[in-house]
């Protein structure tokens, strides 16, 4: 790691106001320091968060729930603040039971995406700055099958789909200080144009209660240290024990949150029984172009679509009882 | 750059001076001479540099120095007692052969540490669970959960019998 300065502070203010300086946010640090370590980021200055009191911790709101950017992983997986069910699963499904404690909702929702070219300092690129893309006529199994531009790299945090599905808030800070709150699906669709560069320097995730049946599920190569191959959110409300709502977003397949619209409109006023939701699953991955090796990924979202589906029907309809 | 350092390292303060990238494994091994924690991938993918930061298992590998401040850091070095008595989950190790190269085992010690200090009787699958950071390339993990079983099992029995389980190392 090349050499840099370190401050550590306790408010966002003066966060941002070294930020100004050039300097660079450190949460957990753990994307930020495996960067560091590789050598494709070498910031002069770090600016170490966990002193920010305000954005940490988990509160229960009347409308929901406030999850403080700091929160780390290990405290949403374990959470007694009755978070919904799809959350706990995608923090205690992440990396292992050592990087959660250390890694926070932010830093997930903000790491870069999981590319070997993007992380080998020696291999130019166009997300680096570079021109092309190595990944388009060479190892591609972990790149997207969806949504994706110039740069087919997909964004790896396992929580952002969950969140999105629930219709979550992101409130932080701009640049000049100004408070500011935006869906979080539009903070991580503005991500997804430059990972460096979050449009906001995030402090509380809101979380309205509005789905009682929620899910996440995913595949990985490996059970644990693993990034997910597909992974699957669903928030579901039923009535009457028919389909009132639902939501589902993918994660792994797209360069980030993808959110599979059809699987709304499908699924509307429907009787929640499993023949229906692979007819769904199969349909919002209708439109996947994988790269020469990401067959496989389409057939593992489909899969995982489904399952999660199947869950948060079972979960809504346990609450409705 | 370097920048002042005051934390808590196996139950002593630590005041120190050190270069603000230097990561916690550097500072435990080369600052402080404590090489019982390990570096095997520098990645956070194996967790031979498992340590105990305010009694939760951490990677000492993709931690700065500077974040112990104030923080309570525990190795491997930190669980032997007055006498040189090894802790309970160290004694468990030994008497079940739970490992064989023995370069993972401190990390290994240090998540059983963890998790016991969270839950004195766990699950098997519990076992396993806290065990999905810790790499063993040589034993096949039989003997390590068989380990822990055990050790829990001293700590519940050296518990009742009004000893100090651990004395010098509850993380």
């Amino acid at each position: 790691m090349k050499r840099f300065a370190y401050v550590r502070v306790e408010d966002a203010g003066t966060a941002l106001s070294w930020a100004a300086k050039g300097g660079r946010f450190k949460a957990g640090g753990l994307d930020l320091l495996d960067r560091m370590k590789r050598g494709t980021l070498a910031p002069e200055l770090l600016i170490d968060l966990a002193g920010w009191k305000e954005a940490r911790g988990i509160r229960t709101t009347e409308e929901g729930w406030s999850l403080g950017s700091l929160t780390t992983l290990a405290d949403l997986a374990e959470s007694g603040h009755g978070l919904p069910a799809g959350i706990r699963e995608a923090a205690e499904n992440t990396a292992t039971p050592q990087v959660r404690n250390r890694a926070t909702l932010g830093g997930n929702l903000c790491q870069t995406p999981r590319c070997w070219y993007f992380h080998d300092a020696e291999i130019s690129c166009a997300k680096k700055g570079g021109a092309g893309c190595p990944a388009r006529e060479g190892r591609n199994e972990g790149h997207a099958v969806l949504s994706y531009g110039e740069c087919p790299a997909v964004q790896g945090g396992n929580l952002a789909p969950i969140l999105c599905a629930l219709g979550a808030w992101a409130l932080g800070r701009e640049a000049d200080g100004a408070s500011r709150r935006m869906p979080l699906a539009d903070f991580c669709k503005a991500l997804e144009t430059d990972w460096d560069r979050a449009p906001l320097l995030l402090e509380r995730i809101e979380v309205p209660k509005t789905f009682p049946g929620t899910s996440h599920v995913e595949v990985r190569h490996r059970d644990s240290f693993d990034w997910a191959v597909a992974s699957a959110a669903v928030a579901m409300r039923l009535e009457g024990g028919r389909i009132a709502e639902v939501r589902a977003w993918l994660g792994g397949v797209a360069p980030g949150p993808w959110r599979a619209a059809s699987v709304e409109k499908d699924l509307a006023g429907l009787d929640p029984k499993p023949g229906t939701f692979r007819k769904a699953a199969e349909a919002a991955l209708r439109e996947a172009r994988p790269l020469s090796e990401g067959a496989y990924k389409v057939a593992m979202a489909r899969h995982v679509l489904e399952k999660a589906l199947e869950r948060a029907a079972a979960r809504a309809a346990e609450e409705g009882r | 750059m370097k920048a002042r350092l005051r934390f808590r390292l196996n139950g002593k303060v630590v005041e120190t001076e050190v270069e603000t990238h230097w990561r916690l494994l550097d500072l435990l091994r080369d600052g402080l001479g404590l090489t019982g924690t390990k570096e095997g991938c520098g990645a956070g993918e194996c967790g031979a540099c498992t340590v105990l930061c305010d009694g939760e298992a951490v990677n000492a590998c993709l931690m700065l120095a500077l974040e112990a401040e104030d923080r309570e850091i525990r190795t491997v070095e930190g669980l032997v007692g007055p006498g040189g008595r090894l802790s309970a989950v160290q004694r468990a190790f030994v008497e079940e052969g739970g490992a064989q190269c023995g370069f993972c085992s401190p990390g290994m010690v240090m998540s059983a540490q963890a998790l016991l200090l969270e839950d004195p009787d766990p699950s098997e699958e519990r076992i396993r669970e806290a065990l999905t950071g810790n790499l063993c390339r040589c034993t096949g993990y039989k003997q390590i959960v068989a380990a822990i079983r055990r050790a829990a099992s001293l700590r519940r029995s050296e518990a009742g019998e009004g000893e100090r389980g651990e004395a010098g190392g509850e993380g």
